[in-house]
């Protein structure tokens, strides 16, 4: 676009050379464009011009239109080298995850994901990050925007084993004096395990603890102990050798959100799965 | 790429239907089809997947659609932003409104008193109207959770009550629990009312069945239905307060939390103009001056009749 090289030399006849057309033909296309607006977009100055206020926020729009122009001719080329990345970050495990990215990306064979777990090396930068999959409350969070994408509850998960594997449901102090696993301190599960107990009168004996979901699956079959877990976004349900027991008390609750930083733009590819995401769970979960 | 194009190419897809297309722009059907094909080829991709008659859009269609959705809007709040800094003395607002069917002029009269500067376009009873369609600047809608996002903000909470006719042996009572509603006669929203996604939660709460219902969305028939003692009904306040009914009285429901949600929202991350802003404040400061507290309904002492 004439207006954004201009904008960027701030001379209209260095501008005229590269873009190979006349002088007065790109003055008169700059003075149509203010003219249309109603405002100047340039301070002229001497024989110089400098872009001012108005220009700075057109100029903005003008780089903004352009970009969104680019990646739409990427995703629409059929060219493999063309990188779109979307980083995702889990403080979270969602088991489903790899079925939905690989239904996304039958579809949109250009976007590509860089899926990082919290607590590896590669999350110490955050900037980077265009989504936070996340089953910590809201709270004093207000720079994120966040959906719900699914809601379920926590159940007490035993080996087939386990001499409570046959009960319907249970009450959380029922099992008080059980050995229990957990995810690591400081994740989020762990802490709702907690308060949860706490609620219910007892401090859990710990045996375990591990830092991910399929260690975790394989101690719970190995009879290590009971642990309480998501009934679904861990996949744990299609396990047979594992009992997942419903607690009947207290109500324990797990609530997985997407969260994008405010103020920031998304991306068209960020947006297209933003939408994705949120129709595959509704229809799937 | 051309303007032009991007606009025929995102309203073929939202018609699905090219004569549709050229009908709106008042162009021949070629003058589209050829923005089309010059589309596709500049994107090196088919766009659309024809099936009978219609034409829709395929996977990089609508990769395609979302970003033309993203340059038009960005070309619109530029023009609105660029409107804004110049100070002219008039600007433009389009509301697209789904609800409020009886306060909304009194909102509008509110908003136009003090801004008469600024031209007011309302777009009503357009179910699922898309912000992508950019002709409009702000969506008053309902909804049976209070939000706050980027792009939506609660304006409203509303309550809502039980309206019985004076006749009715209810009419003496200051509240009541929905397990006295057993075998009640009861006006209901239609289907395609959004208010019924809320009634139903009292409907489906298991605790009351009525013996029967008639079917109305109209609020103003719903109150004449209601003070001739032909049902009893779940009514938004608001309904109550700009339409108010001698022969009706309200009931608070007790140990209800099912509250109405008046709600703004905007095109996610488009400019958020002056006229905008002000209408948000002004819808703000309006609901929270509704001189309207429970109180002042059950002693039927509202004198208010909307502004001055």
């Amino acid at each position: 676009m004439q207006f954004k090289k201009v904008a960027e030399l701030e001379h209209i006849t260095q501008a005229s050379i590269q873009l190979r057309i006349a002088q007065p033909a790109l003055s008169k296309t700059i003075r149509k464009l203010e003219e249309e607006f109603g405002l100047l977009l340039f301070d002229r100055v001497k024989k110089s011009i400098v872009l001012n206020e108005n220009g700075k926020i057109v100029y903005q729009y003008v780089c903004r239109i352009e970009q969104a122009i680019r990646d739409m001719r990427k995703v629409c080329a059929d060219v493999q080298d063309l990188h779109i990345q979307i980083s995702v970050l889990f403080e979270t495990t969602l088991g489903f995850f790899p079925r939905l990215i690989q239904s996304f990306h039958q579809q949109y064979p250009h976007i590509h994901f860089n899926l990082c777990m919290a607590g590896s090396r590669a999350t110490s930068d955050n900037s980077s990050v265009d989504f936070v999959l996340t089953a910590s409350p809201m709270l004093g969070k207000e720079e994120e925007n966040a959906v719900i994408i699914m809601e379920e509850a926590l159940v007490l998960a035993v080996s087939k084993n386990h001499h409570l594997s046959k009960r319907p449901h249970i009450a959380l102090k029922e099992a008080a004096r059980k050995q229990f696993i957990t995810l690591s301190e400081g994740t989020q599960l762990y802490q709702s395990f907690l308060s949860y107990c706490q609620a219910a009168g007892f401090q859990p004996n710990i045996a375990l603890s591990c830092n991910d979901y399929l260690t975790m699956e394989g101690l719970i079959e190995g009879n290590f102990g009971a642990a309480m877990v998501p009934e679904q976004s861990w996949g744990y349900q299609n396990n047979p050798n594992l009992n997942l027991i419903p607690i009947s008390e207290p109500n324990c609750r797990n609530t997985i959100r997407l969260c994008w930083k405010k103020d920031t733009l998304l991306s068209p590819a960020c947006r297209l799965f933003q939408e994705y995401i949120i129709h595959y769970c509704r229809e799937n979960l | 790429m051309l303007l032009r194009n991007l606009q025929y190419f995102k309203r073929v897809a939202e018609l699905n239907s090219v004569s549709q297309t050229a009908k709106e722009f008042q162009v021949v059907q070629s003058a589209v089809s050829n923005q089309i094909k010059r589309l596709e080829m500049e994107l090196g991709t088919p766009l659309f997947k024809r099936q009978s008659s219609k034409i829709f859009l395929n996977e990089k269609g609508k990769a395609a659609y979302s970003y033309s959705c993203e340059i038009l809007g960005l070309m619109k709040d530029l023009k609105q932003e660029m409107a804004d800094r110049t100070n002219q003395s008039t600007a433009d607002l389009t509301l697209s409104v789904e609800t409020l069917p009886i306060a909304l002029p009194y909102l509008i009269q509110d908003f136009k008193t003090k801004h008469p500067e600024i031209r007011i376009h309302l777009i009503q009873y357009l179910k699922n109207f898309y912000f992508e369609n950019l002709g409009c600047d702000l969506l008053i809608f309902a909804s049976d959770y209070p939000l706050k996002e980027e792009n939506a903000v609660t304006i409203y909470k509303e309550d809502i009550y039980l309206a019985v006719s004076k006749a009715h042996p209810f009419a003496s009572r200051k509240s009541i629990s929905l397990s006295e509603l057993d075998n009640q006669s009861f006006i209901q929203r239609t289907e395609a009312s959004g208010f019924r996604r809320i009634t139903d939660k009292f409907f489906n709460s298991g605790v009351f069945q009525p013996s029967s219902y008639i079917y109305c969305d109209y609020p103003p028939f719903i109150n004449e239905l209601v003070a001739s003692n032909m049902g009893i009904a779940f009514i938004p306040k608001l309904t109550w307060l700009f339409y108010r009914n001698p022969d009706i009285v309200l009931l608070n429901i007790e140990n209800n939390d099912i509250s109405h949600y008046i709600n703004l929202t905007w095109r996610r991350r488009s400019y958020v103009s002056h006229a905008m802003k002000q209408f948000r404040e002004n819808a703000e400061s309006f609901f929270k001056n509704l001189p309207m507290t429970q109180a002042d309904i059950q002693k039927g002492k509202i004198t208010w009749n909307g502004p001055n």
